[in-house]
């Protein structure tokens, strides 16, 4: 097919040479470069007079032993041809229970969608597909079957993700049969599916490989992000790319940590004041439909919408009316006091009142309306970390209440005042929940420290989320104490890391910037065979990177989580045993694929590197 | 109070003289309305609604429009956060910053006289107008016109939008829908390109009469004339309480930079970035008064740039025909930069940093004129990967650098610089090729790293004489990089008067002290402070990269060039040092991430280079926060620093 092309070049160049071009003409000839398949590689050689070589995008689609899947499944077998078809040639038939079906027909428009961005003009929703397409392409079919065998809609750690995904061409016609236990697997087969089709240039068409056979599955059934929306305010709109780019790579939660000190942009219906007071501005407030949208949004990606709402500490801007205006008292403590390093760990400071009842009135207030908004919820979390107990030791009202009841004022007495908060932090959001229980999350923190943890809280009730590094020996601990964990140790999985202060100067304390590879070697199994002797994977749920916004807002999002957040994807998903080096070429087109669903994920290398595989080594 | 630059010319006492005059005719006016708060009594009303919007609960996602509880006051130049209490509504935070600090929100900060009003006026978008243009001919007025609207649809960027619609806004009080301002622009000077000599001076002064208020702006020429305009769009704030735009009513200023050289590097040749985003990176360093964009087209990965007599370059050498620049975007981005006082100077690397693009020369019958090209392993035959060096002793590589120049002397013209690279040569590059070796042998050469560098530096005077003669013979300053040409025996290859040095190496590195005892004019662009590339992860393994970690942007403002030539040679040597620029190295960078890399640490180099202030990031950082907004506003997509909330609460993101 190339050799049509080649055959072309030589007479235009000749021609070009000798009479220099009119201004401005837009050279559309072949490249004069094609690629070949050498063992796994894709390599970079002159066409001229070279009949065999193919595009790039060939190339890679059928070089590699899993061509350019990412995350990279549990088995998969990828043909070596293609064949070309357009995107107004796709059909579908689904077998499921009705609510399934209906997600699948969804899934199915967010496909053909995807592929659609596979053209390099597609631009606002529009693809301009001109051809010249011959009657091989015009005539050729995509057919999807799929078949779901249960009827489950919505997200739990019991969900089973697999799915079993087979391409096969007759003629003018492929095949995929898509067969799973759920809608999620589903789904997560179309994604695969998207990415055994690339755009051919010289055909100005799509392309798929001809036959393929995947089956896959998870390793972990956790595989999250986390955005804060407090310290900045994110808008709807990056959200929704945000799951979108999420479910591109099958990761499944998107833990919204939602408010903290700096702001409470959460529109709540019965406490409008919370916002008023609490947002930054009135356009920085999420609302009801806001909330309801997104977390529909993440369902039909699969993908949870976990709402945090961290307390006692990390709250404050959006407290201050209920002493002057309800005459409710002060429920928050340390809003805003100075100097903050006295009383928390980042400006601006704040904790709940413990002394004052009228708090656990509001707090089951907002779990009320949180757990209307995101229901029906399989977990939440209470966040919990970082409580300054100088900041209560130092009010009077908590100091005098605390001398009332006769519980003392060392930190032992504060950490038991604070574990009977959560249990009835815990207790508020069962009743908001219908008197369901619901899997609480908390974040390490003092409660959580060895010897402590038991005490307090419940290993049947929580998940502990790690945040501290991964040779924490707290790891260990809970584990041996049967705790489930999450992980997300902030020396290779906080995204914010490597910036510049934001208070006083030099880098930001998380320093340095962690790397995709550091991102990718980071295996929680390792972690937990290091300290305990066994992988633990009854325990270990899985992992979550995280994006603190304090030096983050809508401008940069999507480069700090991409494509980062695919390296964590893979880890967690397929828990390669080999380290990075082996990911890369496929990294770096998962990148690319990334950036054509319209996600301003960062350049890793140059381009130069993805047109010349293995050539960018150290 | 402030320096005044000695670059001013005669028309700045004018100025002065004419500024005081027009502030003492506003002075009356402007007592007459300071005792209320504009907007005050609509602002009542919104209050009055609130416990009823705040009983009746909102229906689900209706966007509050209620008025915010919160106001800020003016307490020692900072503004405090504070519960309005029903009976008073303090300003909204736009209003406060306009009006509270010495500096009010201008970056970068004037260097002459600055006198700022605590008052501001109100105005619809459809009254501010040019008045007045005097300038000496048609061509400087035509400019003048265009930047003025360049500058309005700044100020209309203000207006906020949902959905790409304005806001609802209004009513507005007549006293709003009848203001009027009017912008009037004096220029003397025919000059229409920027160079060294350039003045970018300029005096603003605003005052308010009834219902109008004029802004007159004198300059010697146009560059400083468009400084003038983005200096009063930072004038200029919406106001959230009356959804118009108000104006502060009288300013003073006047301004000129303390350096001449004020530039941001591209690089296009690692990764490619759009025109479109080569645009808005003019734009914002204009709105930052950064005077150059150095363009770093061409390097080892990509050769991006049609050349209309070489078409193979770019056809051979660009990622693809997608990822060029033709000769009409070359030409419209030189444009672009102009009206916006931006010289786009272009770079042309060699003899190393050469490579692909060059493949087609043997195929054609003129040999190879580019060594090495990517050869393995790499790192015996170049410093970074892909390699490529140019064959300097076969002469048709003359012939094609000849022809290269040429057009791109004719593209980008009329050029006051150029920069000729000429970093980072690999001499086991040239001294494994058997072609070079060969050559050396026959002309009796020995092998020795002097006479290479001796073959290089020929090799330099060479490219200057193509240079000159695709210039018409009219010579101009090149610019050449650090290199083991420009150590202790640099008098020997580059002659002080013809080439200015760019600096890369570290603040501490002795070359510099050498470079200015021995006349060279410098440009400073020390990587350990001004390469925005640094701190990501390594390129190409795990870990940090080579130059890591992050620069902030209070290094970069905390940079000076005073300090640094002082701390080698005693002395600021302003004659010598033109200035710096922070290079954006794209190994690791492309369109996702350009504006977060540049800004808002760009805009600290603006302001080190502009002002040149004798104190540091600490005393910025408000200014800093809010001329980040105002960029975010104008569609670029900065880096945010703080936490929002530390823009609420001014002063409060410390560290003691």
């Amino acid at each position: 097919m190339r050799g049509s092309f080649a055959c072309g070049v030589a007479p235009l160049l000749l021609t070009l040479i000798l009479a220099p071009a009119a201004t401005t003409t837009f050279f559309s000839l072949p490249s004069p470069w094609g690629y070949r398949c050498d063992v796994g590689r894709c390599i970079k050689e002159d066409n001229t007079g070279v009949e065999d070589l193919v595009t790039l995008n060939t190339c890679k689609l059928t070089c590699g032993p899993f061509g350019v899947l990412w995350p990279q499944p549990k088995s998969a077998t990828v043909g070596k041809e293609v064949v070309q078809f357009l995107p107004s040639n796709i059909t579908h038939k689904t077998s499921c229970a009705p609510a399934v079906c209906e997600l699948l027909e969804q899934a199915v428009v967010i496909f053909k969608d995807n592929l659609q961005r596979y053209h390099p003009d597609y631009a606002a929703g529009l693809t301009p597909w001109k051809g010249p397409w011959g009657p091989a392409t015009v005539g050729h079919t995509l057919n999807l079957d799929v078949t779901v065998n249960t009827d489950a809609t919505r997200l739990s750690l019991e969900t089973d993700e697999s799915y079993s995904l087979s391409v096969s061409t007759t003629g003018q016609t492929t095949t995929a049969i898509i067969i799973t236990a759920t809608y999620f697997g589903a789904r997560h087969a179309l994604e695969t599916l998207s990415q055994l089709v690339e755009y051919q240039e010289y055909q100005d068409s799509l392309m798929i490989v001809s036959t393929a056979e995947v089956s896959d599955s998870p390793v972990f059934k956790y595989r999250g992000l986390i955005l804060d929306t407090s310290r900045n305010f994110i808008g709807v709109e990056a959200i929704e790319r945000t799951l979108d780019t999420m479910a591109a790579n099958k990761l499944n939660s998107f833990h919204w940590h939602i408010t903290d000190s700096h702001s409470f942009p959460l529109y709540l219906e019965s406490l409008p004041k919370m916002s008023y007071y609490g947002a930054y501005s009135s356009r920085h407030v999420y609302y009801p439909a806001d909330i309801r949208h997104l977390v529909e949004y993440g369902r039909v990606r699969g993908v949870r919408v976990l709402p945090e709402f961290d307390a006692p500490a990390h709250v404050g801007n959006g407290w201050q009316w209920t002493e002057k205006e309800e005459g409710l008292g002060k429920l928050a403590v340390c809003v805003n006091r100075e100097p903050w390093q006295s009383y928390c760990v980042e400006p601006p400071c704040g904790q709940l009142n413990l002394a004052n009842p009228n708090m656990y009135k509001l707090l089951g207030q907002i779990y009320d309306e949180m757990v209307q908004l995101f229901s029906p919820l399989d977990l939440f979390h209470y966040g919990g970390d970082e409580v300054n107990l100088n900041c209560w030791n130092t009010t009077a009202e908590i100091v005098a209440w605390m001398t009332e009841n006769n519980n003392g004022l060392d930190a032992d007495a504060y950490y038991v005042q604070w574990g009977t908060f959560q249990e009835r932090a815990r207790q508020l959001l069962t009743t908001a929940n219908g008197e369901k229980e619901v899997t609480g999350i908390l974040w390490t923190s003092h409660l959580t420290e060895a010897g402590h943890v038991d005490r307090f809280l419940n290993n049947s009730q929580y998940i502990i989320q790690i945040w501290t590094t991964g040779d924490d020996p707290v790891i260990g601990e809970l584990l041996k104490k049967n705790y489930r964990v999450i992980f997300s140790t902030y020396d290779s999985w906080y995204l914010d890391c490597g910036m510049g202060a934001w208070v006083g100067e030099g880098n930001n304390w998380c320093s340095p910037y962690k790397g995709w590879q550091k991102v990718y070697d980071f295996s929680p199994y390792e972690i937990a065979i290091n300290q305990t002797g066994a992988d633990q994977r009854d325990l270990i749920m899985g992992g979550e990177a995280a994006l603190w916004t304090e030096q983050v807002d809508d401008t940069a999002v999507d480069s700090k989580l991409w494509p980062r957040g695919a390296a964590l994807a893979e880890r967690l998903w397929t828990n390669p045993s080999a380290n990075w080096k082996p990911a890369e070429t496929r990294f770096i087109h998962n990148r690319q694929r990334l950036v054509k669903r319209g996600v301003m994920a960062e350049r890793i290398q140059p381009e130069w590197c993805h047109q010349n595989e293995g050539l960018c080594y150290l | 109070m402030s320096r005044v630059s000695t670059e001013f010319t005669v028309n700045l006492s004018e100025a002065m003289s004419l500024l005081s005059r027009l502030l003492s005719i506003s002075g009356a006016d402007v007592s007459t309305h300071n005792t209320m708060f504009p907007g005050g009594m609509l602002r009542l009303r919104w209050v009055m609604l609130l416990p009823c919007l705040l009983l009746v609960s909102v229906p689900f996602s209706a966007t509050f429009r209620v008025a915010s509880p919160w106001g800020w006051r003016c307490v020692n130049e900072t503004c405090v956060k504070e519960e309005n209490d029903g009976l008073q509504t303090l300003p909204h935070l736009s209003t406060c910053k306009l009006t509270c600090a010495r500096d009010g929100v201008l970056w970068p900060r004037p260097t002459g006289i600055l006198q700022l009003g605590d008052q501001t006026v109100h105005f619809l978008l459809e009254s501010l107008t040019l008045q007045g243009v005097t300038a000496p001919n048609d061509e400087i007025k035509q400019l003048i016109k265009k930047a003025f609207h360049i500058f309005k649809d700044h100020v209309a960027k203000n207006l906020p939008e949902e959905g790409g619609r304005p806001l609802l806004m209004g009513p507005f009080r007549k006293k709003t829908r009848i203001h009027r301002v009017m912008v009037e622009v004096t220029v003397t000077e025919r000059a229409t390109r920027l160079s060294l000599e350039t003045s970018e001076a300029y005096t603003l002064g605003v005052t308010t009469l009834g219902p109008h208020t004029n802004a007159t702006i004198l300059a010697s020429n146009f560059f400083g004339a468009r400084h003038a305009l983005e200096t009063l769009s930072q004038l200029i704030e919406y106001d959230e309480a009356t959804g118009a735009l108000q104006i502060l009513s009288t300013a003073a200023i006047s301004d000129s930079p303390v350096f001449k050289y004020r530039g941001i590097l591209l690089d296009t040749s690692r990764n490619f970035f759009p025109v479109k985003a080569i645009e808005r990176t003019l734009d914002t360093m204009a709105a930052n008064k950064l005077n150059t964009f150095h363009w770093h087209i061409t390097d080892t990965q990509t050769f991006p740039l049609y050349l209309e007599s070489l078409p193979n370059m770019a056809y051979y050498g660009a990622y693809s025909s997608r990822k060029v620049y033709y000769p009409a975007d070359i030409r419209h981005l030189v444009e672009y930069g102009r009206v916006r006082g931006v010289r786009v100077l272009p770079e042309f690397d060699a003899p190393a940093h050469v490579g692909n693009g060059w493949q087609w020369t043997k195929k054609y019958g003129l040999g190879e004129l580019v060594l090495c090209l990517d050869k393995q392993p790499w790192k015996l035959y170049c410093w970074g990967r892909p390699c490529g060096q140019l064959n300097i002793v076969n002469n048709n590589t003359y012939l094609v650098l000849g022809q290269i120049y040429k057009e791109m002397v004719d593209l980008f013209s009329p050029l006051d610089m150029f920069h000729f690279g000429g970093d980072e040569v690999k001499i086991n590059c040239w001294n494994t090729t058997e072609e070079f070796v060969a050559y050396m042998e026959e002309n009796g050469l020995s092998r020795d790293l002097q006479t290479f560098h001796d073959m290089w530096a020929d090799f330099q005077r060479k490219a200057l004489k193509l240079l000159t003669s695709a210039n018409g013979g009219k010579n101009i300053p090149g610019i050449v990089w650090t290199s083991s040409l420009t150590d202790e025996n640099i008098l020997k290859y580059l002659d002080p008067q013809q080439y200015i040095i760019q600096v890369w190496t570290t603040a501490d590195d002795p070359t510099i002290g050498n470079l200015l005892n021995k006349g060279y004019r410098i440009i400073l662009s020390n990587y350990d402070s001004l390469y925005l590339d640094c701190g990501n992860a390594d390129t190409y393994r795990s870990g940090e990269s080579w130059c890591g970690p992050y620069n902030p942007w209070q290094t970069v403002y905390d940079n000076s060039p005073d300090k640094i030539a002082t701390h080698f040679t005693g002395s600021p040597q302003r004659n010598l040092v033109l200035g710096a620029e922070a290079p954006l190295w794209s190994e690791s960078v492309d369109v996702g991430s350009l504006d977060a890399k540049l800004w808002p640490r760009g805009s600290a180099l603006a302001e080190r280079l502009w002002t040149n202030p004798l104190t540091n990031w600490e005393s910025a950082e408000i200014r800093l926060i809010h001329h980040r907004q105002r960029m975010v506003t104008r569609g670029v997509r900065a880096d945010r620093i703080q936490p929002q909330w530390c823009h609420q609460n001014e002063g409060l993101c410390y560290l003691k």
